[in-house]
């Protein structure tokens, strides 16, 4: 039976058979990677902790006919946070199903598995502000951090926006009052002349546009330090639900569950 | 080869049960078919009957064919301490250790935020609701040591600590007759993190 070594972090699991688990993982090498740990439901399992969601770990598996095993777990970072707190671990599910939602078999992209593993390891030590050490601050920083995730997994699948002329003529654009045209379909501004033709045009403040830009350009912690006024913050996340929406065509589900962990901490 | 269509409709609903593939399926028709009549006939009476008969308790949402169940009913139990469990089969586990007394509420499920099941998808009103009656001392916190029942656990622990209520939950470590040197480092580091005095 041959055997290979592959880094790779989980993004989910699914039950399989008697006592079996199906783990999904993102590899640098091979793309997403699926491969079944027998027997992982059992207690004594020595794979069952090396296969939970969010592990970063080296992986020994054989080659089955249709689907490979997993034979051997070494951690490499457990992201024991992630599991440890609620908020951390809605974020981190969320991250974790996007990736499954946007990558593929075969295909690998070491760049976006560095993203992945960046994102999971700052979720993980996000700290919540100083003197305020609650659940809502601990979710906008850690909502801060997915909103560059988000751009940067957009970026790093071909659908980077272009903020500074528009999309259509290259003309560079003027904001009126603040505001800008951003067309989802197209992926970027638009000017006046442009944005009848357009589809999907949301008008935003300038000052949404702005911090996009910023958040692709600087590292992902940098989300951390985002100050936003409370209409923008609101655009800013309108904004990145949407345009990943129209250019995935799906959403993640997780998101119903930060949802609610926000209206908690709100209340 | 093509079966009679008897035997074929037997196959396609012996195939939807869990872990059973075609050829189980198979063996399982054939031999069920080849055993006398009485026998395929008690066989689906049990069903049939365990399924009109059986419905979740009312009040701890476990699988009974009376509601209250006797577990909740059984004036030998302990109703200061509630056990929660996430499906009735673990209500079953918790009992074979015959060291729990109090009482169960099962919630028929774990959150699971990557398959959108939330808060609202499962028994957490219900168990709010028992809480509330004030003879609850202790909760245990029996959900799975994974993801799912981690984030159900710590979601349920912030919601009943306001209440006053203890709230615990079950320990995790090396499994009972086990080899240290075989031990993964993530459960090796939990049971030194929940080691205890001797």
């Amino acid at each position: 039976m041959a055997l290979y070594r592959c880094e790779g972090v989980v993004l989910r699991t699914h039950d399989l058979a008697e006592a079996d688990r199906l783990v999904i993982m993102y590899t640098p090498d091979r793309g997403k990677h699926r491969a079944v740990a027998k027997g992982a439901r059992r207690p004594r399992s020595r794979l069952a902790a090396g296969i939970q969601p969010f592990t970063r770990a080296v992986y020994l598996c054989w080659q089955g006919r249709n689907l490979d095993g997993i034979s051997q777990v070494e951690v490499v970072e457990s992201f024991a946070p992630l599991r440890a707190h609620l908020e951390r671990l809605a974020a981190a599910s969320y991250a974790c199903e996007l990736m499954d939602a946007v990558t593929q078999e075969n295909d690998p992209q070491p760049r976006l598995y560095a993203l992945l593993v960046f994102t999971l390891r700052a979720l993980a030590e996000a700290e919540p502000e100083v003197h305020a050490e609650s659940p809502a601050a601990l979710l906008g920083g850690l909502e801060r951090l997915l909103l560059s995730f988000q751009w940067k997994l957009l970026a790093l699948t071909g659908f980077r926006p272009t903020f500074d002329r528009c999309i259509a003529c290259g003309e560079p654009v003027a904001d009126s009052a603040g505001e800008v045209a951003v067309s989802l379909a197209e992926g970027g501004v638009v000017c006046d002349r442009h944005a009848r033709g357009a589809g999907m045009v949301r008008v935003l403040p300038a000052e949404v546009t702005g911090a996009v830009t910023g958040l692709l350009r600087a590292p992902l912690k940098a989300a951390l330090g985002l100050r936003l006024s409370p209409g923008a913050a609101a655009a800013l996340s309108a904004l990145t639900r949407d345009y990943l929406a129209y250019h995935l065509e799906r959403y993640p589900q997780s998101r119903a569950f930060l949802d609610v962990l926000r209206e908690q901490a709100g209340s | 080869m093509r079966y009679a269509e008897p035997i074929a409709r037997l196959i396609t609903e012996l195939t939807r049960l869990p872990g059973v593939g075609p050829k189980s399926a198979q063996r399982m028709a054939f031999y069920l078919l080849l055993r006398p009549a009485e026998d395929a006939r008690r066989l689906a009476e049990a069903i049939i009957g365990a399924r009109e008969a059986i419905r979740p308790c009312g009040r701890c949402g476990n699988l009974t064919d009376q509601d209250p169940c006797r577990l909740c009913t059984d004036p030998e139990r302990d109703d200061t301490v509630l056990c929660v469990v996430e499906q009735p089969r673990d209500v079953a586990a918790m009992e074979r250790t015959a060291q729990f007394r109090g009482r169960y509420h099962v919630l028929h499920g774990a959150i699971s935020p990557m398959d959108g099941v939330g808060p609202d998808d499962l028994r957490i009103r219900e168990l709010l609701e028992r809480l509330q009656e004030g003879r609850v001392r202790e909760v245990i916190l029996a959900t799975n040591p994974n993801v799912e029942g981690e984030a159900t656990a710590l979601y349920l622990a912030r919601l009943i600590k306001p209440l006053g209520v203890t709230v615990t939950r079950i320990a995790r470590g090396l499994p009972e007759g086990g080899d240290l040197d075989y031990a993964d480092e993530l459960t090796l580091a939990r049971a030194l993190e929940g080691r205890r005095p001797v």
